[in-house]
């Protein structure tokens, strides 16, 4: 027999509400450390904007089904697994990306910390050189053209 | 890529650990180019905990310097990972000098990839290296190893050794100084004659691919096996893995002209190894090895197997021994079946089948025609797989004979990643599951 699944409200901080399973929330270290302390039926994250949240909502819904239903076929499951979470990053902007990175920090999600950063190192490996990345990343340099050359010179090799 | 909402600088502002984070995901060489971005970015690579040279030997010359130049800078008290990829001038004092450097930084992975010999002499990893108390992981790769030195890997959990020379006495050493290692994965390895690993009480998986001069495996502890047979000049065999829940076996050797009478005995004495495990994982090759043990009327062990995957081309010389597998599965539940193409596995090609059954003075028709006719042989297999109605057909088929074999099966899962590029196709074949006959009502999922 299949016990009813208990129910728990996050709220962003611009107000939007997600009903979500428990399951889902233990994804979050730190949640399920809030859920446990405080067994209240809605919780609010100051920190976290409502789209950002339903993205996280996303993230962990998904891996809390696969996780559960896993068990016997681990490594198709991990495919699966795998594609979903190359599709979710793939049509990402960073600046969301960036938001991820913050949240699932906040939140303690490891995986989906580890994905993020991921996501932002492909990107830095992709560029040809560290002025491309700069202009990816959208960094302005404050090195002088004499530090700058003292820096390249430093460490040569990495810089071929 | 879309970078929409760039252009603001939020990354440079991020914490230091946050950046450590993204940067362990790249190999330092990349990682270091960031030091040249911003005055804030100069010294963040320098605390990553972790380091990764694996791409590095094609620099030939340069990089004992440039490795040497790195760690110099290096500020991180903790290495997390290091990965190392010796280079082709490497040195044996400096090889020493760059585990000490991480041995001392209380390094917990760390992988050390040898692609040439030390002035063709072998290297003896110092006896430091053998006491290091934080190493979980390790992976060394082509490497002799020397037999005779005290062990103490207090915390290693997984140890990963490729295309090493390895002795009884020295696989003793490694199991009685690591109390915890739970994960053993041998690749391509050469000895030893006995593999023995019923002194370590912590290993639980034991991932085997098949290499030279190992003759018997005795492992009563472990619960996972990863079995990868490539040749069959040694007949390795399993002596003990009495607690077995889950096993894993892909023969994927190829030799001719084919022994079918060896690799029947090579199989069947796995398979009696494998009663009672609960899951097991089954390739091509084995079924197809399976079906012509069928012919001969061995006899057969009976599996308390609760879950099969499959992962086979779906051709008439794999089905008997399918059929005869779940016949001899009572406890089967659930059935994972991930339809290959020929290619994609390296199998018994059709040509050995048959030659093999000619040999007998048979042929796939005489044996198998009859009832299982509807199932094509490799060569008309490859002209069916662009044609969506004969590939619907032969799915159904082979859940058919799945079902009318497995009696107590209730979950059937086809995955069809490999033979199905064509999206309507498969959501044209999710309509037509409920038209199938299934009278045991087995629930049946379709995989992309």
């Amino acid at each position: 027999m299949e016990n009813e699944k208990k129910m728990i409200t996050l709220k962003s901080s611009d107000d939007v509400t997600f009903e979500v399973e428990e399951a889902v929330v233990l994804e979050s270290q730190f949640l399920s450390h809030l859920v446990q302390d405080c067994p209240a039926p809605e919780h609010k994250i100051k920190e976290v904007t409502g789209k950002i949240l339903s993205k996280v909502v996303e993230y962990c819904e998904k891996h809390v089904v696969v996780v559960v239903d896993g068990g016997d076929s681990s490594s198709s499951s991990g495919d699966d697994l795998k594609k979903w979470d190359d599709k979710f990053i793939k049509e990402m902007d960073l600046s969301t990306v960036y938001d991820l990175i913050a949240a699932a920090n906040y939140l303690n999600i490891q995986a989906l910390l580890d994905l993020m950063c991921q996501r932002v190192a492909d990107v830095i490996t992709a560029c040809k050189d560290h002025k491309e990345i700069r202009e990816t990343l959208g960094i302005v340099s404050d090195y002088t053209a004499e530090e700058e050359a003292e820096v390249l010179k430093e460490n040569e090799w990495a810089f071929d | 890529m879309d970078h929409s909402g760039d252009g603001v600088d939020i990354v440079s502002s991020m914490p230091h650990e946050i950046l450590h984070h993204i940067l362990s995901f790249i190999p330092t060489q990349f990682a270091i180019r960031t030091s040249a971005l911003s005055k804030a970015w100069r010294h963040v690579w320098c605390h990553t905990p972790c380091l990764d040279f694996s791409n590095l030997s094609i620099y030939g010359e340069r990089s004992v310097r440039d490795i040497n130049q790195t760690l110099s800078f290096y500020r991180a008290p903790k290495i997390m990972s290091l990965n190392l990829r010796m280079p082709r001038d490497m040195s044996e004092p400096q090889v020493n000098s760059w585990i000490e450097f991480a041995v001392c930084r209380n390094v917990e992975k760390l992988s050390l990839v040898f692609d040439c010999r030390i002035n063709n002499q072998t290297y003896i990893f110092p006896d430091f290296f053998y006491l290091s108390s934080s190493l979980t992981e390790l992976l060394i790769h082509n490497r002799s190893t020397v037999a005779g030195c005290t062990v103490f890997w207090k915390s290693l959990r997984k140890l990963t050794l490729w295309s090493c020379s390895l002795s009884e006495e020295y696989i003793e050493n490694i199991l009685s100084g690591s109390p915890v290692l739970e994960t053993l994965k041998l690749s391509n390895c050469i000895g030893p004659q006995r593999l023995d690993l019923s002194k370590s009480r912590s290993l639980r998986r034991l991932v085997y691919r098949a290499g030279r001069g190992t003759f018997a495996i005795v492992a009563p502890h472990i619960h996972s096996l990863r079995f990868i047979i490539r040749r069959c000049e040694t007949p390795c065999t399993l002596v003990d893995v009495s607690l077995l829940a889950e096993a894993s076996i892909h023969i994927c050797f190829y030799v001719r002209p084919l022994n079918a009478d060896f690799l029947q005995t090579v199989v069947l004495n796995i398979l009696a190894k494998l009663q009672n495990a609960k899951r097991l994982t089954f390739t091509r090759t084995t079924l197809q090895i399976l079906s012509l043990a069928e012919l001969h009327g061995v006899p057969f062990p009976t599996f308390k197997v609760e879950t099969l995957t499959v992962k086979t081309t779906f051709i008439r010389s794999v089905i008997p021994g399918l059929a005869r597998l779940l016949q001899n599965s009572p406890k089967i539940k659930k059935l994972i079946a991930h339809a290959t193409r020929l290619a994609s596995i390296p199998a018994l090609q059709e040509s050995d089948v048959n030659s093999y059954l000619r040999s007998q003075g048979l042929n796939q028709e005489q044996c198998w025609g009859s009832k299982y006719e509807v199932f094509p042989t490799a060569i008309e297999f490859g002209g069916m797989i662009h044609c969506k109605d004969a590939m619907w057909k032969l799915i159904a088929s082979f859940m058919e004979v799945v079902m009318r074999n497995g009696k107590i099966l209730e979950t059937l899962v086809v995955g069809l990643k490999y033979i199905v590029s064509d999206a309507r196709w498969f959501e044209e074949w999710l309509q037509m599951i409920p038209t199938l006959p299934n009278n045991n009502n087995v629930s049946i999922v379709l995989k992309r």
